[in-house]
């Protein structure tokens, strides 16, 4: 009964996983739903860049659309990176995981199917954001720079590393709960410190502040936690791969895409090894 | 004729922290063997399948499946194993028939759809093959568990309490389905403690407890290996209370049950009495329509066998 064709029994169980995975995704209303506020908001933003432009007299926007992107990219990256952990600590918390490892599934290809169907699915909102880009292109009268498709790839990467954090933090949390706690704590975390120091910065700068004064202090420690863990926070390496985009440095960009890789596959073998370590019933 | 696996373990041991769930187990199933894996709840017989499907790492000891160390990357291996497993899990959101074509996509199946809609035939579930498995009864689910374990016709099916959760008439169609598989050649390692299921089913039968391999023979051998007691079986024309208990009273007779005309004898040892009970009914005068030893069924060898096992382990404890 066995077809005995098939070259690599690895591939052939990663591309069944990933298959079911991401049909499930593009089945459902979620991933069409994010995208559609997703655009929204890149509207907005967009629509406040050109008033900006317009209001203060600027000839020239450099690239209005790349924050756009950008903020595209991070809001359907961050919905698939929660799919994707919630999906795996709830076949964890089932035990439909122990049934796929009945069979020709062992933990990499278990965790690879996941992470590709989840990366599969961003690439196809990408498309929608490449034709959204070209619409505001066309609608505006802005020029289309290959800007914009370092940023797409950019965004790719982020949402790489997003989803493969996804896994681990499922992984880590072990049931739903605590795994869905983990990832919101975690990211709110590392965007928060970086929104706050930006925030917190601004306003320093335009006080007239005393060394004593505690927004001096806050400022302090903002920028000294942002500047560590700008190395380690996605949201950090996509934005300075936008800003190297702009400001046309190669070795910047390449720079920060190599962190991103380099932080998901890590994140990735990690969770691989934590789950042979815990086992699919919680003892090793 | 498939070709069935054989299945063995070297002084397979797993512990959790103090507590020894399986100790020093030697199994050795040949191919194309039915064997039962029998013992009560908490013998360790889940977490030995589980060693030998590498969900769980022995402590000590080794799974050989065709003279192989059983891996979680042994796909080749693993693609020839079927399992249906005590608490089975499904994704709710599917139907049946996508989670059949699911798995048999997985392991490669040939003609899928052909493969799916025979088992789903086969389980009665063809009629609800469009129907989320969430909507499913337990029975309904079990069933599924059989088609999705068999959809890859596998050389060696491993089942965890597969008729847990089935109505009688699953049960029947569930062992034609593993007389059917048995015939094929294929090894079936039936875990169970519905001894009566197993009884019917198997060849060969183990017995665990205290994880611990207590008992390992054919079917046949364990029968005749049970000692301790017979049971005789009579049927008289008439039967009235005084001649029961002076049955009752014979000293060799450890119990006896009355059913109208007929009566059950339980011995006191495996001597066969059934001499000594005839002289009886006929210094009584009674008109004795039939006599005969019971069948023990491996329900009544098994308790004898693991209350003996664990009180002579637990007087070597004292010791």
């Amino acid at each position: 009964m066995e077809n005995t064709k098939a070259p690599n029994y690895r591939w052939h169980a990663i591309d069944s996983l990933q298959d079911r995975a991401s049909q499930s995704k593009l089945w459902g209303l979620g991933v069409f739903i994010s995208m559609t506020i997703a655009f929204a908001l890149s509207s907005i933003l967009l629509v406040n860049a050109m008033r900006y432009t317009e209001t203060n007299l600027l000839m020239i926007e450099k690239q209005p659309l790349l924050i756009s992107i950008l903020a595209n990219g991070i809001l359907v990256s961050l919905y698939l990176a929660l799919l994707a952990s919630i999906s795996v600590s709830r076949e964890l918390d089932k035990g439909t995981l122990e049934t796929l490892l009945y069979g020709p599934v062992d933990e990499l290809t278990y965790i690879l199917g996941g992470f590709i169907a989840h990366v599969k699915v961003f690439s196809l909102t990408l498309l929608g954001a490449l034709i959204w880009s070209n619409l505001c292109v066309w609608l505006l009268n802005l020029s289309f720079r290959l800007d914009i498709l370092g940023l797409l790839l950019a965004s790719l990467f982020m949402a790489a590393e997003l989803i493969a954090f996804g896994l681990f933090s499922a992984i880590w949390g072990g049931k739903t709960r605590n795994a869905l706690i983990n990832f919101i704590l975690i990211v709110l975390f590392l965007g928060g410190v970086q929104i706050a120091d930006f925030i917190v910065s601004g306003l320093v700068q335009i006080q007239t502040s005393t060394i004593s004064d505690p927004l001096i202090v806050i400022r302090n420690v903002l920028a000294s936690l942002n500047s560590t863990i700008r190395w380690i926070s996605p949201f950090s390496q996509v934005q300075r791969a936008m800003q190297a985009l702009i400001n046309q440095q190669t070795g910047e960009f390449i720079l920060n895409m190599g962190l991103m890789l380099l932080e998901c596959a890590l994140l990735l073998v990690g969770a691989i090894l934590l789950l042979k370590k815990k086992g699919v019933r919680g003892v090793a | 004729m498939q070709n069935g696996l054989r299945i063995e373990t070297r002084g397979l041991t797993k512990r959790f922290g103090t507590f020894t769930a399986v100790n020093k187990l030697n199994l050795r199933i040949e191919p194309g063997e039915s064997y039962g894996f029998l013992g009560p709840n908490g013998a360790g017989k889940t977490t030995t399948i589980l060693m030998l499907l590498g969900i769980h790492k022995p402590t000590h000891g080794q799974v050989l499946i065709n003279d192989q160390v059983v891996r979680s990357d042994a796909f080749a291996l693993k693609r020839r194993i079927g399992v249906v497993a005590e608490s089975q899990t499904f994704y709710d959101e599917m139907s049946a028939w996508e989670y059949l074509m699911f798995f048999a996509r997985l392991f490669s199946v040939n003609e899928p759809e052909k493969r799916g809609q025979a088992l789903l035939e086969q389980v009665d579930l063809w009629e609800w093959r469009d129907v989320l498995v969430g909507g499913y009864s337990a029975g309904m689910k079990k069933k599924l568990g059989f088609a999705r374990a068999l959809v890859h016709s596998p050389d060696l099916l491993i089942l965890d309490e597969p008729v847990s959760g089935l109505d009688p008439f699953g049960i029947i169609q569930v062992r034609e389905m593993l007389k059917a598989e048995q015939a094929k050649g294929r090894t079936l390692l039936i875990s169970s403690h519905i001894l009566s299921e197993v009884e019917r089913t198997v060849n060969r039968v183990g017995i665990i407890a205290n994880g611990r391999l207590i008992m390992q023979d054919d079917m046949e051998n364990v029968r005749q290996k049970v000692s301790g007691f017979e049971r005789i079986e009579l049927t008289f024309a008439s039967l009235d209370e005084t001649a029961v208990q002076e049955i009752g009273k014979l000293p060799f007779v450890q119990r006896i049950d009355r059913d109208g005309n007929s009566i059950s004898l339980l011995t006191k040892d495996d001597t066969d009495y059934r001499e000594a009970v005839g002289r009886f009914v006929l210094e009584k005068r009674l008109i004795l329509l039939e006599m005969k030893k019971a069948e023990k069924n491996l329900e009544e060898a098994f308790v004898t066998i693991t209350e003996n096992n664990l009180a002579h382990l637990a007087g070597k404890g004292k010791e």
